[in-house]
Parts: structure tokens; sequence; C-alpha cells
């Protein structure tokens, strides 16, 4: 891994990011969205919609605009055309994780158009379609390989980084760009109303009174090459773990039973047994039943020593780009040694499964787990390692 | 690098099955009547299967199809599956909905609206535990999503189950995507060399080899009149030169667009 960058609503780019976590400082607010009613916080970047489309319309909606800031943030789209030059740009492949895509464009076009035509500046091809974004970064970035956008729900942009793999080994492409880009739009906001999931106050994982999630959009980023490639002291991607519930739509097993499965696998793939990871970043929603469950999955595998939190109070829950926004805050704590807590978190729930962290914790630590999980019972976790850490584990 | 696809299924207009579409492949006449495309998956049940979307239906019914053939359990494979423009019934639903002065969302479309509701239900129905994909790649899908799917099948060494479906546009829709009907395949896909699992005898075990070069980014051209409209304008129905490379004895390499300068090179051996 060469470099990585996020923007959410704690900013743009991971010096904003840091500074915020380590002030405990978040970034969501009431509901301001154009035109929802739906009473609750979100995680609203700003600056999405001064974004200008002159020269490229086609592509125009606020989650390319948002991918577009991304790309900007920590001067991630040099560092890009660095990797083009250098191994050419059919070499250099793009996975984008979304489960918004540009809808929130789509909504626009139906609700100008009377639900009949779009509106003439609405046919947009590029835009309304789920790649949009994949074929979007590509686009921008000036690459010209394999290009694919992986939509599971709130999985989306950690499978990304287990594709990655895969094409790497494959030897199909020597360097990839994998990312993550949701936006806020009304399909979410009502959409998890509709499910009774939003919360009417900013979201409290894992706190006895949660009632629900705060909805965010980010954008994030991370150029992977395989490890020769790689300068010798980079943070690298040490394993990844997939798997499915088959159990329901929108609700966990009991036990966290897929959640345990892919945790296991990616500690498994990193040559690890649990005890040895420093920090866990949960995928810890604020939703009554995704909590408990993943609490439950984190006992059955992991001792109590182990630093693990939700950073879903700073940023919201930002669906799609959840994956990559907290592989990115997952990267900046094995970076720096900051362990982010739990914002929100005041009074833990009882009989919770496992004492998931509230403060923040200053340690190094050499290996640490990022969770993702999705509607469709879609679950991936990721392992990283700062291989310059050597024996800094937490316990 | 090297698979062997050990099963298929297939539904589209004139078509139930891949005999069904072998036949037509061969040159033999369309139906002179074919109904609308009707997919009755046996994993979801008959009650369910009224309520369930038909991107949901048509991906279930082609991967038990692809799977039986193959005699493999559903269980034991990995899932990919992929769409190029997702499910735009619902979201048809969804933002129609939303334009309203009061939207009341449904929660069961809103939780079907997900890009990953047709692997999602198929992993429900059968206790398929392990990893499952959704992905999408617009005109460029079918060629992405089996790259994705031969990249995984070989990394990981397991079957893949690899299936497309992409349905017909609705009205507001037809200025951007042009999709008459709607149309679903699946391949049970395998790593080259696993001969300890016995082969469908329905795709004959078909080996391919696969390579990604760089190339002009063109469609091979596809004119056999009973699907050359399905061809031109359903993202899924851009599998049915390889569909039909499969069935010739000595078929030449297929390129198949990853991009506008990158192919994907196919060799039915």
């Amino acid at each position: 891994m060469t470099a990585w960058t996020a923007t959410s609503a704690v900013g743009r780019g991971n010096e904003a990011l840091v500074t915020a976590l380590a002030a405990r400082r978040g970034g969501l607010r009431r509901n301001d969205f154009p035109h929802s009613n739906v009473d609750s916080w979100i995680g609203r970047v700003d600056g999405v919609e001064a974004v200008d489309w002159t020269g490229e319309p086609d592509w125009e909606s606020r989650n390319n605009a948002l991918a577009r800031l991304g790309l900007e943030a920590d001067g991630f789209d040099g560092i890009v055309a660095e990797a083009r030059e250098r191994f050419g740009p059919q070499r250099v492949g793009v996975l984008i994780g979304t489960s918004t895509s540009s809808i929130g464009r789509t909504e626009e076009a139906y609700r100008l158009g009377g639900g009949e035509r779009f509106p003439e500046t609405y046919r947009q091809r590029r835009a309304h379609n789920p790649h949009s974004p994949g074929a979007y970064v590509a686009h921008r970035a000036g690459l010209a390989g394999p290009q694919l956008t992986i939509s599971t729900a709130c999985a989306s942009s950690a499978r990304v980084f287990a594709s990655a793999w895969r094409w790497l080994q494959s030897g199909i492409v020597d360097a990839v760009l994998v990312g993550g880009v949701d936006s806020l739009c009304h399909s979410v906001l009502a959409g998890f109303r509709s499910l009774e999931l939003t919360s009417p106050e900013p979201c409290r994982p894992f706190d006895a009174r949660r009632n629900g999630i705060s909805i965010g959009e980010a954008a994030g980023f991370a150029l992977l090459v395989r490890a020769e490639d790689a300068p010798a002291d980079t943070l690298r991607l040490a394993g990844y773990g997939e798997s499915s519930d088959a159990f329901h739509m929108s609700q966990p097993p009991p036990g966290g039973e897929g959640a345990r499965r892919s945790m296991r696998a990616a500690l498994e793939r990193a040559g690890l047994s649990g005890p040895e990871l420093g920090y866990v970043n949960l995928h810890g929603t604020a939703s009554q039943a995704n909590d408990t469950a993943e609490a439950e999955a984190l006992a059955a595998l992991l001792p109590a020593s182990v630093v693990a939190a939700s950073t879903k109070g700073w940023t919201g829950h930002t669906l799609g780009a959840a994956g990559i926004l907290e592989a990115v805050i997952t990267l900046e704590a094995l970076r720096t040694g900051l362990l982010p807590g739990t914002l929100n978190l005041e009074e833990r729930e009882t009989g919770l499964a496992f004492p998931v962290a509230m403060d923040n914790t200053e340690r190094p630590v050499r290996y640490a787990m990022s969770n993702s999980f999705g509607f469709g019972g879609n679950n991936c976790s990721l392992v990283f390692e700062n291989p310059g850490m050597a024996g800094g584990a937490a316990s | 690098m090297k698979l062997r696809i050990a099963g298929i299924g297939a539904l589209g207009p004139g078509f139930e099955d891949w005999p069904g579409l072998r036949a037509l492949l061969d040159g033999a006449p369309p139906p002179a009547e074919s109904g609308p495309v009707r997919p009755a998956p046996e994993g979801i049940p008959p009650r369910e299967r009224r309520r369930a979307p038909l991107s949901v239906k048509l991906a279930v019914a082609v991967a038990e199809q692809a799977c039986a053939d193959a005699g493999i359990a559903p269980a034991d494979t990995v899932s990919v599956f992929a769409s190029g423009m997702g499910d735009m019934d619902i979201t048809d639903y969804m933002c129609r909905t939303l334009a309203e002065d009061e939207p009341l969302l449904s929660p069961t479309k809103f939780h079907n609206s997900v890009h990953n509701a047709p692997v999602g239900y198929w992993t429900i129905s059968q206790d398929a535990r392990l990893s499952s994909n959704a992905v999408a790649g617009f005109t460029h899908t079918v060629p992405t999503s089996l790259l994705e799917a031969a990249t995984q099948c070989l990394a990981e060494q397991v079957p893949v189950l690899w299936a497309s479906q992409d349905i017909a546009a609705p009205a507001p829709f037809r200025d951007i995507a042009d999709i008459d009907a709607p149309c679903a395949f699946a391949l049970l896909l395998l790593p080259h060399g696993e001969d300890d699992i016995e082969v469908g005898h329905e795709a004959g075990g078909r080996v391919l080899e696969l390579s990604v070069e760089p190339g002009a980014g063109e469609w091979p051209a596809f004119d056999l009149p009973a699907l050359a409209t399905l061809y031109d304008g359903n993202p899924t129905a851009r599998l049915l030169p390889l569909l039909r490379a499969i069935t010739q004895a000595d078929a030449a390499p297929l390129r198949l667009p990853l991009g506008a300068s990158l192919d994907l090179v196919v060799q039915a051996a």
C-alpha cells in the first residue's frame, strides 16, 4: 500500500481526519439536506455542490463530485499519476465500492421530469448506471486498466481490497486504485427511515440508549501494489476475509455468525490468531441488531484487551464508502498510534458481550482490523500491518 | 488464466435454459411466439416468488441451472453476480415515490434496492455462506465481471458461480438504456485441473484460457437474427459470443473489450 486518503464530514484529507479523531470533534449535523424532512443527523461533506462540471457534463452527479474532491485530497491524484507513468495506464486497475452510485442524480431527473422523460441535461448515460463511480474515477485518473464497481451495500469498499489482492496476484495489473464513494441522497435518507433505522439524535454506537444510525457521505482511496514494488517500510494489507450470512436481507444472524467467519478468515490469512491485534475499527452502526451481534462475534474471537471501537459517531455511517473510510482510519491508527474510541458512547449497554472502547488510546500497534457488514448478509474484514512496529502488539 | 466451465444457465426471450439457447446458437429458428421471460426459481417459495423482483428471480433461476448442470452444491461455491444497469424497476419505483410530496417508501423495496439483492437472495435460498459479490461495469459488465470471477477462482482455488442479468428498461430510462427484453446467464467456473470434480455434460467441461491484452476495445460482430437485438441492447447479452464460441470445435480467439484500449482475450479449448 503506497498511499491513502479519506474525505468525510470531518474534513478533506487525512490530517483533518486525524485532527478530528484526536480532538473528539464529530462532523454530524442536523439533517439539512435539501428537500429532506427526515428527522435525523447526517454526516455531510462541505463544498460538494461547488464542483464545476464544465467540460464533463455527462458525469455530473453529487456522487461523482464527491469522488473528485476525494481524489484531489492529500495530493492523491498526483500519486496516481506517478503510478500511471511508472506502470502504464493499462496496467493500473480501478476497483470502487458504492451503494448509492449516482442515484441522487436519477432522483432529480424524476423530480424535474415528472417521472416521464428525463430533462435534456439529465440524459447522461455515464451517470445513471451503477458503475458510474468506478468509471468516473478511472476517467479522472486517466487509467485504462480493468475497472469495476463493487456494490454489496455497506461492505462494498472493504471488498475492493480483497479483489485488488487477487488482481495483483493474477498478474493482470501492477497497481490498483481502490476506493469507495457514497453520497447523501433521498433513497438512503427515506429508505433507512422506512426501516426505522435512523436516529433523531447523533448516533451512539454500543450505547445503552442507542436508537439508530446517522447517515453520512464519504470518498476515500488507496493505491495498492505488490510487495516488491512498495517501499519497505510502508503499511501493508496483511489479510482479508469475506463471508455471507445466508440469513436475512437486513438482519444479522444470532451471535454475529457471519461476521465471526469474515473476521476469522482475515486473521487466518494474516497468520494471526487474534490477540496480536492492537486495534479493531468496528462496523458499529448504532443500530440495535448490528451492535449486539458484532459484540458477540468479537467476544468469540478476541480477548477483551484488544481496543475495539466504532468511529461512526464522527462521520456517520457512510454506507458503501464505510469500508474505505474506516480502512483509512485504521491505517492512520497504525501510522500514528492514535487508536480512536467511540464518540457519543457514554454508557455501554448492559450485557454487551465485548467491552467496546469509549475513550481514545495512544499506543503503537503492529496489526489492526476493520470490519464492514452490509445488507444481503455481506461481510468483509481487513487486517493491516505496520511492519515497522514489530513487537508492538497490544497484549 | 485457465478455467473450466462446468455448468451453464441461460434465460431470455426464446430460450429457457442452455440447451434451448444452444439450439438458437446452432441456427435453429426462434419459437414463433415467445411470451415474456418468466423465471421460476425453485429456491424461492412460490408465495415469495410473486413479490420477488424480476432481477432476483432471473439471477437465482440461472444460478440454479448452472449448479444443477455441473452437479455442484451451491453452498460449495463463491458467487460473483453482475448487472450492467441494476434493477431499473426498483430504481423507477424509488425515484417515482421520492418525487412525491410526502414520500412513503416500502421498507422491503428499499432493502431490495441494493445491487447485491440478487446474490443476497441466492445465498439465503441456498444457505451459501462463502464469499458473495455484486458488481457492475456498465456496457463492459460481462468481460470485467468474468475477469473478476476468474481471478477469484484461480487465486482462491474455489468453484465460482458467475451470474449476470439485466432487465428491460422502464420508460424514463429509454433515452439512456435501450433495453427491450430481460436476459440472464450463469457459468459455474472451476480452476483448470480440478479433475476430481465431475463436470456437467451440457457444458461439456470446456476449458477457457483468458488473458488481458491491449486492444481496440471493439465488440465482436454478432448477427444471429434470433439474438441480434438482445445482443445490441442488453449489457448481459454481451456473453453471447463467448457462449457461441464454446459450442464450436475450433473457435478463433475471441476479444471482448474491458475498456477503450484493453481486451479480454478468450480462447475456448
